[in-house]
């Protein structure tokens, strides 16, 4: 399964990366929501998309929007993962078409926690 | 604003450490003051919207390294180092942002290479000592004075 990675940091997308690959998903990743459409549009098919909010070029809800404004990629889980913690950016994302929400800092095992609930890794996979 | 206290920025900086570096930090008592004057690396995000304020980390060069080794577990360049240092600072910022007043937004962070005494700091900012694994680490928050 694959997993694309939407991070400015590059420390970042090391560490989700090293997160998901420990979880069993292939990444490809990309710096901000723009470079994440043209992977998409050049053919690039992930399940899921993990993504920062705060990026250059285009941010994180606008990648969201963007994505759910498009029936060809209905089938892409989205999943932000930010520092943004105010309630009402949360219920923003949401509403948009964010099916879950992580606030940084985490841990690998709350990334895994919100994957079983999504359905896209086996129960018990976060110990 | 509501009042920082330098206990609520050890809970937000320990939180952040213990998951990307998987250790704690030790807050420093202010009678232990540390060298922050040679090498230093400023960390800065700036909250906007229902208040003006300033987040800052600052570490020395070999602290900021160490850092950074950690995250990637390999050896770094000053990029990757800027990269993780910055990254620290952002998800440090966001959580301090979340303790004050009103809805705000975050900037992306600026890093910036500091040699000498700090700059002053405005009546009111919260500045608070932290020991990493041996390496001195400093947060400052404050808000800005009005223009």
């Amino acid at each position: 399964m694959l997993a694309m990675i939407i991070d400015d940091s590059r420390t970042m997308r090391m560490i989700l990366s090293r997160i998901m690959s420990g979880l069993g998903f292939e990444t490809i990743e990309a710096e901000h929501g723009r470079a994440a459409l043209d992977l998409l549009e050049a053919g690039r098919a992930p399940a899921l998309c993990l993504i920062d909010w705060n990026m250059p070029v285009m941010d994180g809800y606008t990648f969201v929007t963007e994505v759910r404004g498009n029936p060809e990629y209905h089938d892409i889980t989205l999943m932000m993962v930010t520092t943004e913690n105010e309630h009402g950016q949360i219920v923003k994302a949401l509403a948009a078409g964010a099916h879950e929400y992580v606030i940084k800092p985490f841990t690998p095992d709350a990334i895994a926690e919100k994957l079983e609930l999504l359905g896209l890794v086996r129960d018990g996979a976060a110990r | 604003m509501v009042e920082l206290e330098p206990y609520d920025v050890l809970a937000v900086v320990n939180e952040v450490w213990l998951s990307f570096l998987g250790d704690s930090v030790c807050l420093q008592h202010p009678s232990q003051p540390l060298d922050f004057t040679v090498d230093v690396l400023h960390v800065t995000v700036r909250v906007s919207g229902g208040l003006d304020a300033v987040v800052r980390i600052e570490l020395p060069g070999p602290a900021a390294f160490a850092v950074a080794r950690t995250m990637f577990r390999t050896e770094v360049v000053y990029a990757d180092v800027v990269d993780a240092v910055g990254e620290l600072a952002n998800i440090i910022g966001g959580n301090i942002k979340g303790l004050l007043a009103g809805q705000s937004k975050l900037s992306l962070p600026e890093v910036t290479h500091w040699e000498g005494a700090a700059p002053p700091l405005p009546e009111g900012a919260l500045r608070a000592d932290f020991d990493w694994a041996g390496h001195p680490l400093r947060v400052v928050a404050y808000v800005e004075p009005a223009a």
